[in-house]
């Protein structure tokens, strides 16, 4: 059996109370192509960057070559021989391909001016190791994803990595860079360079890795021989939790089609989606990062542009062009990211809670009534028992739970007849989470068609009606949960493969 | 926890700035010897005061909303120069005065538009319109001063009217008209609401345009308002100096930018008030005096600007970092 390189021991890492790794015992060994598997929020990436140096974990160690190792920083890690290929690049994208890869290592001569040509050369020589052409001249902004990523495990290599972490290395890659990266590990597995492939693409995991571990809420399910296990496994394992939160019920009626989106695309993100909101119902949204479900809400209230696609309101087409004709409408969209494009976190929450009616607490000439503020905030903060000292508390100093109740609050306000909600409880306390969840499913029982994206999997299947399950910018299918018979195996089939 | 509000650090701010003028104003009573205190003396300040309130306010507004404007002391320029040369080639006053309103709404027009349409820096999309500004009143005027003897004497008295209370002391009525005009604004600013959501849009344009707000009309709204402030004021210089000059308002628009950050706007939106502009002008118009009055260098006003300017950004920081644990 082939050497272990580096060790991970019971590492676990906690961000404020939150545990996001949890004794985490994990191997690589000298060669071989490790996958790292787990849904959103399993702990991949919080593992990739603690081996990297980036995190340092609360508790355990890690090992290279069976000596006890601390890297307070990626170029520590480096040093020993652990690279990053991150999801997101992180090369100077003005800088030519040699500059980038003897960043910070330049060759220089006795009176420090910098040998390019000798960078040069040595960038060739890489590129020659690894058999793919690429000028080291070239701008690497110039180049696809996919010969930038090349240029960054040319990187690596030039920095004699041992292995290198790919964190989702194929989500921005054709099939002909995904090809021609999978060929480029090989070379490397040859040349005794590890590879930790963290991904949620499994079939793809299971065509290039020799093993597969599998992360679920921060604890190690497995790692097994990648040709001892199939792909229910892996599935099963990313989803075997219990659901022991109590859901509120289902649907008690399904009524009309309030908005119908027919063929929906944007060039890059979505394509040709199609679904229906129904009043009294909760249609559920959802799929892994990158699936594009919060760019099609923002297309549909106008915040960003349709290529193509037809928008139907109570069978009437109509166009929306921006957030304001949405509302006018009847459409409200609450946005995932409710601290830099939700809230305006040096206001006061009565002024939050009624930024978007202003008809409520104006008069017919626009003039502002200042109680009407207050009354109508006071009603919506008993409502949703949102904890604040006063109405005039900035909403910075809220919770998250708070904030988040702020701005469902706000939204419900223009009694919208669709309303969206993208991840209404990220970062919410399991009490406020509760109450989100209850009054979301009374808003559907008002009439409202409500439309929820989440990523956590109990949470969609404890609201949803109906599911659209959501991959790389399609819409796998729509499944039928009034009666709660759709499973987690079901769900994420339909979301990885 | 209780949370330290914008509002209360404004407020604050505003006590502090009323109470940095009372002493200044204590101060100079005292050690000026009479000379302060005499009506003349009084009148000069706040008779200076007027054209830097004017495009102050303006640009408190264009702050309040993220913006910045530098172009508006060539504004101030431009108009000047245009309603000065059509009144000398014998135009009527209203035809003069709705050319230089075009003007004004024109430029404001085209710094709004620019900075929204294409998400361009407004510091950069002034700055070149400043120059333009600039540059076509020094053409027409080839740098000379323009007089217009012909023109209305209605325009010429208006200029230097005074208002007269208790039968001794005279109010310039510009001034007068000034005040009235910004203190209408500030009160729709505050009460009336779609003026008021220029703090929600400075502060995070995003969320707002999430929120239902038309964006893209604040924003080239808020141009123009700067401009018609910079019209007010080049109508009222015209008429009271009785030329036309195309280096009216050089770096008047910095003074502006100052004053209003010391009245409590800063670069980043969503904060600012008229009446802190409105006290930060009133200061230093103090400050100057008081330089004239002692015997110093009037000069110096200058350099107080500048350092009543980082005071008020130390200000803003040390009482920033209190209000967030």
């Amino acid at each position: 059996m082939t050497p272990v390189f580096l060790e991970v021991k019971n590492i676990s890492k906690s961000f404020a109370s939150n545990a996001v790794l949890r004794d985490i015992c994990f191997d690589i060994r000298e060669g071989e192509v490790h996958a790292l598997i787990g849904e959103n929020g399993a702990g991949k990436s919080t593992l990739i960057k603690i081996i990297g140096g980036i995190y340092q974990p609360d508790s355990g160690e890690i090992n290279i070559d069976g000596q006890v190792v601390h890297c307070a920083n990626p170029i520590q890690a480096m040093e020993r021989g652990v690279s990053i290929v991150h999801q997101e690049l992180s090369l100077a994208q003005n800088l030519s391909v040699a500059e980038n890869i003897f960043m910070r290592r330049e060759i220089i001569n006795k009176i420090g001016f910098i040998k390019w040509d000798v960078i040069r050369q040595r960038s060739r020589e890489i590129f020659d190791q690894i058999g793919i052409e690429i000028n080291p001249s070239d701008l690497v902004g110039t180049l696809s994803v996919g010969m930038q990523q090349v240029v960054e495990i040319a990187k690596a290599i030039s920095l004699k990595a041992r292995v290198i972490l790919m964190d989702e290395p194929t989500s921005s890659l054709s099939e002909k860079e995904i090809d021609r990266l999978f060929t480029l590990i090989r070379e490397l597995k040859k040349q005794k360079v590890s590879i930790v492939y963290v991904s949620h693409k499994i079939s793809e995991v299971m065509e290039i890795s020799d093993r597969v571990s599998v992360l679920r809420d921060g604890r190690l399910v497995f790692t097994k021989d990648a040709r001892e296990t199939s792909v229910q496994d892996i599935i099963s394992a990313m989803v075997g939790r219990e659901i022991n939160n109590i859901y509120p019920a289902r649907s008690k009626g399904v009524g009309e089609v309030v908005l119908q989106c027919k063929g929906l695309t944007r060039y890059g993100y979505f394509r040709d989606i199609d679904f229906e909101a129904h009043s009294g119902e909760i249609l559920g949204f959802y799929g892994l990062i990158g699936a594009g479900r919060s760019e099609i809400a923002r297309a549909v209230v106008g915040a960003d542009k349709l290529t193509s696609g037809e928008i139907f309101i109570d069978g009437q087409k109509t166009v929306i062009k921006n957030p304001e004709e949405a509302l006018k409408k009847g459409i409200a969209y609450l946005t995932e990211d409710r601290k830099q494009m939700g809230l305006f976190l040096d206001f006061s929450v009565a002024k939050n809670i009624t930024s978007s009616t202003p008809s409520k607490f104006t008069n017919e000439s626009g003039f502002i009534k200042s109680h009407n503020i207050a009354a109508v905030a006071e009603d919506v903060v008993r409502a949703l028992t949102i904890k604040t000292d006063n109405l005039d508390t900035d909403v910075v100093f809220l919770s998250g739970g708070n904030q988040q109740k702020v701005l469902l609050g706000k939204w419900i306000l223009p009694k919208p007849r669709v309303l969206i909600v993208d991840e209404p409880t990220r970062g919410v306390d399991v009490g406020a989470k509760a109450l989100i969840h209850q009054k979301l499913r009374g808003l559907a029982d008002e009439g409202m068609a409500l439309v929820v994206i989440s990523s956590e999997m109990p949470e969609i299947m404890g609201l949803s009606d109906r599911l659209a399950i959501f991959r790389e910018g399609r819409l796998t299918e729509v499944l039928d949960n009034s009666k709660g018979q759709v499973s987690q195996n079901d769900i994420m089939e339909r979301a990885v493969k | 926890m209780s949370g330290v509000k914008i509002k209360s650090i404004l407020k604050s701010r505003i006590f502090l700035l009323t109470f940095i003028n009372v002493f200044i104003f204590c101060f100079l009573s005292v050690a000026a010897q009479g000379k302060f205190l005499s009506w003349t003396n009084i009148k000069a300040i706040i008779s200076l005061m007027t054209y830097d309130l004017l495009l102050a306010s303006g640009m408190t507004f264009v702050l309040i909303l993220g913006g910045i404007d530098l172009s508006v002391g060539a504004q101030v320029a431009l108009e000047s120069v245009i309603i000065s040369l059509m009144l000398r080639s014998g135009l009527p006053l209203v035809i003069a005065l709705a050319a230089a309103l075009a003007a004004a709404v024109l430029i404001g027009f085209f710094n709004g538009y620019l900075v929204n349409r294409f998400s361009l820096a407004p510091f950069l999309v002034t700055l070149g319109s400043q120059l333009i500004c600039r540059g076509l009143a020094t053409v027409a005027t080839q740098g000379q001063y323009v007089s217009f003897p012909k023109a209305s004497r209605a325009f010429l008295t208006f200029g230097r009217y005074e208002i007269m209370f208790g039968g001794k002391y005279g109010f310039s009525l510009i001034l007068l008209i000034s005040i009235v005009v910004i203190v209408v604004f500030s009160f729709f600013l505050k009460y009336w609401n779609p003026l008021n959501r220029a703090f929600l849009i400075g502060a995070n344009p995003r969320a707002a345009r999430l929120s239902g707000m038309n964006v893209s009309r604040m924003t080239v709204m808020a141009y123009i308002v700067c401009a018609l402030f910079a019209l007010l004021a080049a109508i009222f210089m015209t008429a009271n100096q009785r030329i036309g000059y195309a280096n009216y308002g050089i770096t008047y628009e910095m003074n502006a930018i100052a004053v209003s950050v010391v009245g409590g706007a800063n670069m980043m939106g969503g904060r600012g008030s008229l009446l802190g502009t409105f006290l930060g002008v009133l200061m230093l118009a103090f400050i100057t005096n008081g330089f004239i009055m002692l015997g110093g260098n009037p000069n110096w006003q200058q350099a107080a600007t500048g350092f009543v300017l980082l005071a008020a950004i130390a200000f803003d920081a040390l009482t920033n970092r209190k209000g967030r644990a």
